[in-house]
């Protein structure tokens, strides 16, 4: 009774009258409060519930028009639309609608977008705005994709080889180079993470290094540059 | 100044001009009809009982700063607070909101459009799939291929 105040309760009192004028007639003796058997009173709340919910027993979203029934799942977030969608036919077609995604796409605080507010191009019709054009369920997928990137904890992997502090490093899809206090500068592979190479040269600390595709040079505290 | 309005059955309503004006569209048609504004507004998509609602909800907002969110997308990403009022509103007329719904956009009557429209949602997202159909009596009209095609299709949304 609690999720369903006041009109329930209002139906609640005329049902248990009614029952109860028509049974103190049967009785015919003065006022007398006849309280509803607990049998009685399933299923009065029962067709109570019925009919709380009579009101709605017609699919909202494919009666009302269109511009409105998608306007209800701007309201609507992210989980809760795929599962919109999942309903009918009818509901997976409104939930697939351009507006909706928009809405999602707002919806989400730290989800930001800069939309220059309109792109003269000759393929444009200057007066549509852009954001009606741009396709949101597209941004949502991407914008999640990175979301979900940026929050998933990286797997951690350690280099062990050197001896003594790593003060620099460069590194490309292929290899990784170190440079560290040990003297030594080691090249890695970048996949496998092992150690394919120890370059020794400078007789202290190497404290920066750069590579290009033909050579790589390296400077140290021992005041080379080799 | 005081404005007539008729509904789609014929009933004839008097309300404040201010309180009409919530509705975008009864705007429009009095700066339009300015000259004989003696007889009532024909509303044809709204009967007496819904008008009669829509007016008790004007009325209580007849104060309101208007918001034009037709640009201000941001707008939306904060909700629109619902007083009491307002949760009440919805609370004693639910069975008849798909109604109100339908009045509020028909007149464009736009804060109560928003609520009705939130009311709505806020049902969806209470509900599981099946409760939904249930409710809504909607049968599920997927194919096999077409449920194999939706389930693959969520993938993106989870982690």
């Amino acid at each position: 009774m609690q999720s369903c105040p006041l009109d329930a309760l209002t139906l609640f009192i005329e049902t248990i009258s009614t029952a109860s004028s028509s049974r103190s007639k049967e009785l015919e003796s003065g006022p007398v409060i006849v309280y509803p058997s607990a049998a009685e009173r399933a299923t009065l709340e029962g067709r109570i519930y019925s009919r709380l919910l009579q009101g709605l027993r017609i699919d909202v979203l494919a009666k009302l028009p269109y511009e409105t029934a998608t306007y209800i799942l701007q309201f609507i977030d992210l989980a809760n639309l795929i599962k919109v969608a999942t309903i009918s036919r009818t509901w997976n077609h409104l939930s697939n609608d351009n507006e909706v995604w928009k809405g999602i796409f707002l919806h989400h605080q730290d989800w930001k977008i800069k939309i220059p507010p309109r792109i003269p191009t000759l393929t444009t019709s200057p007066t549509q705005p852009l954001h009606s054009m741009l396709n949101w369920n597209k941004l949502c997928r991407d914008r999640k994709a990175l979301q979900d990137r940026w929050r998933s904890t990286p797997t951690k992997t350690k280099l062990k080889g050197h001896e003594d502090s790593v003060y620099c490093i460069q590194f490309d899809n292929i290899k990784i180079v170190t440079g560290s206090r040990d003297r030594t500068i080691k090249i890695w592979d970048a996949r496998t993470l092992q150690c394919t190479s120890t370059l020794t040269g400078h007789s202290l600390s190497v404290l920066c290094l750069q590579y290009d595709d033909r050579i790589m040079v390296s400077g140290s505290s021992d005041n080379t540059i080799i | 100044m005081k404005v007539t309005l008729e509904s789609s059955d014929g009933q004839v309503f008097t309300v404040d001009k201010e309180v009409a004006e919530l509705s975008v569209i009864i705007k429009e048609m009095l700066v339009i009809e300015q000259a004989n504004q003696d007889h009532p507004i024909p509303l044809l998509n709204v009967g007496a009982v819904e008008l009669a609602k829509v007016i008790e909800y004007c009325e209580h907002h007849r104060n309101d700063p208007t918001i034009d969110d037709d640009e201000d997308y941001d707008s939306r990403k904060k909700p629109i607070e619902m007083d009491d009022w307002d949760k009440q509103f919805t609370i004693v007329n639910k069975e008849m909101m798909f109604e109100l719904i339908l009045a509020a956009n028909s007149m464009q009557v736009k804060p109560l459009l928003h609520l009705g429209c939130r009311y709505a949602a806020d049902i969806v997202k209470r509900m599981s799939p099946t409760e939904i159909r249930d409710l809504f009596q909607i049968d599920d009209d997927f194919t096999p291929e077409e449920q194999d095609k939706i389930e693959w299709e969520k993938q993106w949304t989870k982690l």
